[in-house]
């Protein structure tokens, strides 16, 4: 198991390498760099120039990505030319509010993605089941930012329930965080929630026609021990590869709904500061999701194993 | 003998499905005794499996639906319960499992694979016993070493995939025992094993049942086991009874057309050999309708004039406790002798195919970046075989020893690690790929699953001409659609089947379909890889007659693979025993079957039961212990003798060598060997 995680942790190391570097490379691509944006009109040839000087801006970018890397490796995720900060102060502060969303809404799409999902399977081809499916049907096809602006009509501009959008710390006035989070945090989850009711379906309906849950059922278990028992368990792993992927699509989805409701975290960061051209703190953000799908993938990984001796086995070996 | 364990009455099972219905179970009535060994035998289909699943309301439902009486007696209550009386849920959940176990046919997904096997033995006995945790445990163990599991207690904790097939069934042998039951069902619970673990599992079975007066049913499409095991038998056809009688009156008084079929269709180990496969001709019916009158009309032989117009035909009796449907009262029950086939087979001693000392291994390979070979399987260890123009060259053996690597071997699929297979003179192991391609059309292989192997998106046309395009063997359309429609007549299927696609054909229309694929290149020699081991025994008899008849006439030679061995006694003429990767013994074909000298072949040979109860009465039965090893981790010296009852020390020592004792007679057993000749000294003197 150990040398499968270390061999995992390798691999995972050259997925950064390949994706901070080619993100670089996107920078670099798209006209102008920060200058530009920090002189704005006052820039003269022979200004603009010391400036990249001063910034390392001059160098070529090959150059520039190692001295970034080089950095990254003494603890130095760099300075925003921006905000003048480093990037890693930058980040504790808006990561902290993505996290807290993002992990509410994998929570919230998990655990009732999963009880609809078996609710489903179980009643197969009865009422909840179709009115179950009905809705996860829509809710994978909806698209978040539109779903955003519906709610935002909906529930703060008619019925003024809830603030239309902004963000208070939840140590500063936690109702009124609560009430300001709970819109983003069901756009969130809405797509994760509904392919994860599609996922637990399939796989319920998967194992429950197996010989074992036969075998069960021939012991003379009553229905819902063979399900609790036999059956879930079995259905984990395909949901547990859905899971892995959801954290994924949850960051993207973070970075459209924060911007939909102007909550200060990585996402909206993410986005301004590649409209400033600021390169370390795009770069910073890139790595920290990169750093977190991955170990959630590992997370995942190794608890196949705990749901399934078979897949132990492997890993053991491989 | 009046005591019922289970009576079942008039029980019928319909499938409703959106379309269409299945009606798989019409109307059956049967009873178990205690103690009593029960075989329901029938061709897929028949409703054998679906009645048994029924009667505990086992099979899914919706769609199913379920009528009729299944009253549980068991051996000490008086007042039985109808099982399927949908008020007696509860009632019914405490007799599946604890008074009525089922033992199904697929060992290894029969077991939960995320569950420790002591786990799912003890959580039934648990439920049913009222035990606690640790008592559960002590009595798992228990019932775990009563089948035979090694090391029981270090055992409880392993998971489902740890064990061998053979192993898994055990277990699920244990679970079902684990409540002491009454009646004990074993749907084709051995049919997925090899045949020596099959007779270990089988025997183990009867002398649990008969230590404990259990019932035991046993359902099956296998004659030689009820033959060998069964004391009441009950034949069905198309959802329904036929005909039901002891054991001993079925075997040799069948008095129904479709059970005379179905023995003169099975090819037996005590048979003559010029006897004749009598197929069953047709197919049975899909049971989308409910079947009126007779079910087996259309497919029978011997009916009756009367018969085309009876509405209804109810079992009657024929004899002591021997009932029937059937209405013809003069039944021809004999078998036929083919009159051509055997004796005009003559053998030029021209060798077509010789193979020696071929050898191949798979690596094993463990690392984290870079591969490391840590070990090998050896898949087959210098084996040499030679094959006469026009001969049939049977092979046999259990899964795992190799006789598949060997087909693909000859076939170029896979590139032996050493040894050299020479075709006419031809080294098939030194060819470059383009000629690898050209050999193909010499040499062709049929398949053993003939619903995996045909292209589903291509039409029965296509795939049959499709070697004719790749060999440019024809010039031009009509040329083409002529050839196309002589290899459909040639293997006996209707010309206007071509434009179907796979799906709509049976299983052995499409082993015909695959057959006529193979012939289009004209090869001189066909590989037949278990051709006939997914079919029913009546559509079985017809392929080996149709492979026979083509042999004759177009004068080809065959490998023909199989693990049946009365099925490669009936075909072949010269017989190869193969055990862990290497030819164990070789002779003719009467030699090996009447004079065998290795002990597995003699295990195998006694493994395999005759479909006739007098003949099994005075069989004695040499079973072989344990499992098959794994072909990674050979056993030292002779592979087989950490299993044979004969072995010696010297056995662990060295690898024997394959020798002619007797001309064309060859034996990989110096033991054996030795006993055999110190037997016709003593003999002589």
């Amino acid at each position: 198991m150990t040398q499968y995680i270390v061999k995992k942790l390798f691999q995972a190391l050259l997925v950064l390498l390949i994706v901070t570097f080619i993100s670089y490379l996107i920078m670099e691509l798209i006209p102008g760099d920060a200058v530009d944006f920090l002189l704005g009109l006052e820039a003269t040839p022979e200004k603009a120039a010391a400036l990249r000087a001063s910034l390392n801006l001059d160098k070529p970018f090959v150059v520039r990505y190692f001295i970034w890397l080089g950095g990254l490796f003494r603890g130095d995720m760099g300075t925003s030319i921006f905000y003048n900060d480093s990037v890693a102060n930058i980040l504790v502060k808006k990561l902290l509010v993505t996290f807290r969303m993002g992990f509410a809404a994998l929570i919230i799409s998990t655990a009732v993605g999963i009880s609809l999902g078996v609710v489903s399977a179980v009643n197969r081809g009865g009422f909840w089941d179709n009115l179950i499916s009905f809705f996860a049907n829509i809710g994978i096809s909806i698209p978040a930012f539109w779903l955003g602006i519906l709610f935002i009509i909906l529930f703060a501009v008619k019925m003024k329930v809830l603030p239309v959008q902004g963000y208070t710390e939840p140590s500063a006035d936690f109702w009124m965080h609560t009430r300001q989070m709970v819109m983003p945090v069901i756009v969130t989850a809405v797509g994760a929630l509904s392919s994860m009711v599609r996922q637990t379906r399939s796989a319920v309906l998967e194992t429950i026609s197996q010989d074992y849950v036969r075998t069960a059922r021939e012991k003379g278990l009553r229905e819902r021990v063979i399900l609790m028992k036999h059956v879930l368990r079995n259905a984990l792993i395909p949901i547990l590869t859905l899971l892995g992927m959801q954290v994924r699509v949850l960051f993207g989805g973070v970075v459209i709904v924060e911007n939909i409701f102007a909550v200060p975290g990585m996402g909206r960061l993410l986005v301004n500061s590649v409209f400033n051209r600021d390169i370390t703190v795009v770069q910073g953000c890139i790595l920290i999701m990169g750093v977190v799908v991955i170990i959630a993938n590992l997370l995942v990984d190794i608890s196949y194993g705990f749901v399934d001796p078979r897949i132990r086995e492997i890993k053991d070996v491989a | 003998m009046d005591k019922t364990v289970l009576d079942v009455k008039n029980l019928r099972t319909e499938f409703r499905m959106r379309r269409y219905t299945v009606y798989a179970v019409n109307g059956i009535s049967y009873d178990i005794h205690p103690g009593e060994i029960v075989g329901v035998v029938g061709e897929s289909g028949c409703g054998k499996s679906v009645s048994q699943m029924s009667t505990l309301r086992l099979v899914p439902s919706p769609p199913a639906h379920i009528e009729g009486k299944a009253v549980y007696e068991g051996k000490a209550v008086y007042e039985g319960k109808d099982l399927l009386e949908p008020s007696n849920g509860e009632y019914l959940r405490s007799v599946r499992g604890g008074k009525i176990a089922m033992i199904f046919q697929e060992p290894m997904t029969s077991l939960n694979p995320v569950m420790k096997v002591g786990e799912q033995i003890s959580e039934a006995i648990r439920l049913h016993m009222k035990l606690g945790a640790s008592e559960a445990r002590a009595r798992t163990i228990e019932l775990m070493k009563k089948v035979r599991i090694p090391d029981a207690e270090e055992r409880y904790d392993s998971y489902p995939h740890e064990f061998s097939g053979g192993m898994c069934q055990r277990l699920m042998i244990a679970m079902a025992m684990s409540c002491d039951p009454d009646l004990l069902i074993a749907d084709e619970s051995t049919t997925a094993l090899d045949v020596t673990i099959q007779a270990q599992i089988l025997e183990m079975l009867r002398d649990v049942v008969r230590e404990t007066q259990t019932a035991l049913l046993i359902v099956t499409h296998n004659l030689g086991i009820v033959a060998r095991y069964a004391d009441k038998i009950y034949v069905m056809y198309a959802g329904g009874i036929v005909e039901y009688g002891r054991a001993s009156d079925i075997f040799t008084a069948p008095s129904h057309a479709y059970t005379i079929g179905l023995l003169n269709s099975v090819p037996r180990l005590d048979d003559d050999k010029d006897r004749m496969l009598m197929p069953i001709e047709g197919f049975p019916p899909n049971l989308q309708s409910r079947p009126t009158g007779c079910a087996f009309i259309a497919r029978c032989a011997q009916k009756l004039p009367e018969c085309e117009s009876r509405p209804e035909f109810p079992l009657r009796k024929v004899w002591e406790e021997h009932y029937s449907s059937c209405i013809n009262d003069r039944l021809d029950r004999s078998l036929r002798k083919s009159d051509t086939l055997f004796e005009a087979k003559k053998l030029p001693d021209e060798t077509l195919l010789e193979i020696s000392g071929l050898s191949k291994e798979f690596p094993i390979k463990k690392g984290i970046l870079f591969k490391k070979t840590v070990g090998n399987v050896h898949a087959l260890n210098d084996v040499s075989l030679r094959i006469r123009r026009g001969e049939t060259l049977g092979l046999v053996g259990e899964s795992g020893c190799g006789k598949t690597t060997l087909a693909r071997s000859i076939l170029g699929l896979v590139s032996p690690t050493c040894g050299e297979i020479l075709y006419q003179g031809t080294d098939l192991t030194k060819l470059d790929k383009k000629k690898t391609r050209e050999m193909r059309r010499e040499i062709q292989l049929i398949f053993q699953d003939p619903f995996a192997s045909l292209d589903p998106r291509m039409s029965i046309g296509g795939i049959i001409g499709e070697p004719l395009v790749v060999h440019k063997l024809t010039s031009g359309k009509t040329e083409y659609l002529k050839r196309v429609e002589e290899l459909f007549v040639m293997v006996g299927l209707d010309p206007s089947l071509r434009d179907r696609s796979p799906h709509e054909l049976s299983g052995g229309q499409r082993q015909r379909v695959g057959i006529a694929r193979a012939l289009a290149s004209e090869p001189s020699f066909l590989v037949c890889d278990e051709p006939v081991s997914a079919l029913d025994v009546s559509v079985q008899a017809q392929i080996l007659n149709l492979l026979e008849r083509l042999q004759r006439e177009l004068g080809l030679t065959y490998l023909f693979i199989a693990h049946d061995l009365s099925v490669v006694r009936h075909i072949s003429d010269t017989i190869a025993v193969m055990y862990l990767g290497r030819i164990v013994e070789q002779g003719d074909w009467k030699t090996l079957c009447e004079k065998p000298v290795h002990p597995y072949t003699r295990a195998l040979l006694s493994a395999v039961p005759i479909p006739d109860p007098e003949v099994e009465r005075t069989r004695n039965i040499e079973a072989v212990k344990g499992d098959v090893p794994s072909v990674s981790r050979l056993p030292s010296g002779c592979s087989f003798h950490p299993r044979c009852p004969y072995a010696e020390a010297g056995c662990a020592a060295a690898v024997p060598e394959l020798r002619e004792i007797e001309p064309g007679h060859y034996v990989a057993c110096p033991v054996a060997e030795a006993a055999r000749a110190a037997n016709t000294a003593s003999g002589s003197s």
